[in-house]
């Protein structure tokens, strides 16, 4: 079904140039580059396109900051539960009596003690083995994203010096491996009074 | 077949758990829920308790929970059987060791409920950084 | 340790698709931090497809809360964005099904820009003024257009969602959506006088 004056002399339609537009597939593509007609067609619907961009800019100004009140109630009314994961066993003092800690709380953990760091940001933490099982071997993997400028391995090794001791005091985990991948480079936060160029780092 | 809680003697610190229109038999399960929940809040290293079954998983149960205006009820407890059980989700405050924190809660609420047998579970789900 | 306590917004700087990874672990703040980051757009295509002002708050809230509890299904934590954006589609069109009463289209755009007529000056007057009422010609054409005509055009332009997403959201075909697609479009263009 087809528009009204929608075909082009040429014989292709509006309706086949908006399909190019949004896909890039044209049953005949050679033809695009000869054809007036349809480079005509093409500019007007790009034209449209480009003002629908710019009534999305307004409507998007208009919409306010995420940082209004609008989003700080959206926020507190979605009441977000913590997202447990596993559960890991800790030590009863009696037998009847079940006693755990969730994935989740030792997950924050890991991204807290990386937030620390100066320079630093956690992206994913993972536990992996049975964390279930009392004793039983895991490891933990952490992504790592670094302000450029930071000496890179000395966080890394920071980073899973410090996560050993945090996770040996608040876990009965047997955590026989920290892995830190660093898997982002972060451009440096512009700061009034920076005067050099890379932080320096004493050793 | 609930027996009732005895006093404890030892509970100076906080009004009695019982209001005088409770069962005769039995106290109700919530009014003992609210007992324990007084007990592990005062727990060293009790930073808060969290909902034992949350109930912002659907819109449905928060927007009881707005019109209703009540607050879930942090400690499950299910005194119908021989052995009372209770299950609590704690969040651990800053500079506690979360292991040693879920022992003294278990320990907490055991001795508040001694010498009904009990079966605790809890389970920290949060840890302050 | 040097280096003072992370701030508040210590987030703000940190990309996507990392957030996206801390927010699937659990990380309340991490989303937080997306939800403000992309409101907005939602805000504006949910506001866009529902056509009110209040509808579109809905909207958000229920997109956010349905991510809230997706995201950790995200394969790509860098689309994070047009994910969100699909799921304010979605959430859109269902808000406008579960309407009882048939809007008129022309009403409802009054109370769109109505209420939208407080907003901020632009900085450069002048441009502003000519594609100003180039926008204002462009949704008096856009309000005139089919409902189901409108609705794709704005998956598209705004929501910048793919045939099949769209062919989804709608619970129609993909050739239908590229119908309907290249029909408003030729119909815009016609009345904005870009084409004939």
């Amino acid at each position: 079904m087809s528009t009204p004056n929608d075909t082009l002399d040429c014989g292709h339609t509006l309706a086949e140039l908006s399909t190019y537009l949004d896909t890039g597939e044209f049953a005949d593509p050679g033809h695009l580059n000869q054809c007036p007609e349809c480079q005509a067609g093409l500019a007007a619907l790009g034209s449209i396109s480009a003002l629908g961009t710019d009534l999305r800019d307004a409507d998007i100004a208009a919409a306010g900051s995420g940082t209004d009140d609008w989003m700080q109630s959206i926020l507190d009314n979605l009441r977000l539960e913590l997202r447990p994961g596993r559960s890991i066993p800790v030590r009863g003092g009696h037998a009847d009596d079940i006693l755990s800690e969730t994935e989740g709380a030792i997950s924050a953990v890991i991204r807290s003690v990386a937030d620390a760091l100066p320079g630093t940001a956690a992206g994913k933490c993972r536990l992996h083995g049975d964390v279930g099982t009392p004793g039983a071997p895991v490891t933990v993997s952490v992504d790592l994203a670094v302000v450029y400028g930071h000496p890179l391995e000395q966080r890394a090794a920071e980073l899973r010096s410090q996560l050993a001791e945090t996770l040996s005091q608040q876990t009965e985990l047997n955590i026989t491996s920290i892995d830190v991948t660093i898997t982002d480079i972060l451009a440096p936060p512009p700061s009034a009074d920076r005067t050099r160029t890379t932080p320096e780092e004493k050793p | 077949m609930t027996e009732p809680l005895r006093p404890s003697a030892s509970a100076s610190d906080h009004a009695p758990a019982v209001a005088p229109d409770t069962a005769v038999n039995g106290v109700p399960d919530s009014a003992v829920a609210g007992e324990l929940r007084r007990v592990l809040e005062q727990v060293d290293g009790v930073q808060k308790l969290y909902p034992a079954h949350p109930v912002w998983q659907n819109i449905a149960g928060a927007a009881h929970a707005a019109v209703t205006g009540e607050a879930p009820n942090p400690v499950a407890v299910d005194a119908s059987g021989d052995v009372v059980t209770v299950k609590a989700r704690i969040g651990v405050a800053t500079g506690h060791r979360a292991p040693d924190v879920a022992r003294a809660a278990a320990a907490a609420v055991r001795a508040r409920l001694e010498p009904r047998r009990c079966a605790v579970e809890v389970a920290v789900v949060h840890i302050a950084g | 340790m040097t280096g003072s306590p992370p701030a508040p917004h210590h987030l703000d700087a940190v990309p996507d698709a990392l957030l996206a990874g801390r927010a699937a672990d659990g990380d309340t703040a991490a989303f937080e931090t997306l939800a403000r980051r992309h409101g907005p757009v939602m805000r504006a295509a949910a506001r866009r497809l529902t056509g009110s002002l209040a509808d579109a708050d809905d909207v958000v809230q229920e997109a956010l809360m349905q991510a809230w509890r997706q995201i950790d299904t995200l394969r790509e934590p860098g689309a994070v964005r047009g994910w969100l954006l699909r799921i304010t589609g979605s959430r859109s069109i269902d808000h406008l099904r579960r309407r009882r009463f048939h809007t008129d289209v022309d009403s409802v755009e009054e109370t769109l820009d109505a209420g939208m007529a407080g907003r901020p000056a632009s900085p450069d007057p002048e441009s502003s003024a000519v594609s100003g009422s180039r926008i204002e010609a462009l949704k008096r054409a856009l309000a005139a257009l089919p409902e189901e005509q409108r609705r794709c055009w704005v998956l598209k332009e705004f929501n910048d969602q793919s045939y099949e997403d769209i062919a989804q959201t709608l619970n129609i075909s993909t050739a239908s959506v590229r119908g309907r697609l290249a029909r408003a479009r030729v119909t815009l263009a016609r009345e904005m006088e870009e084409w004939r």
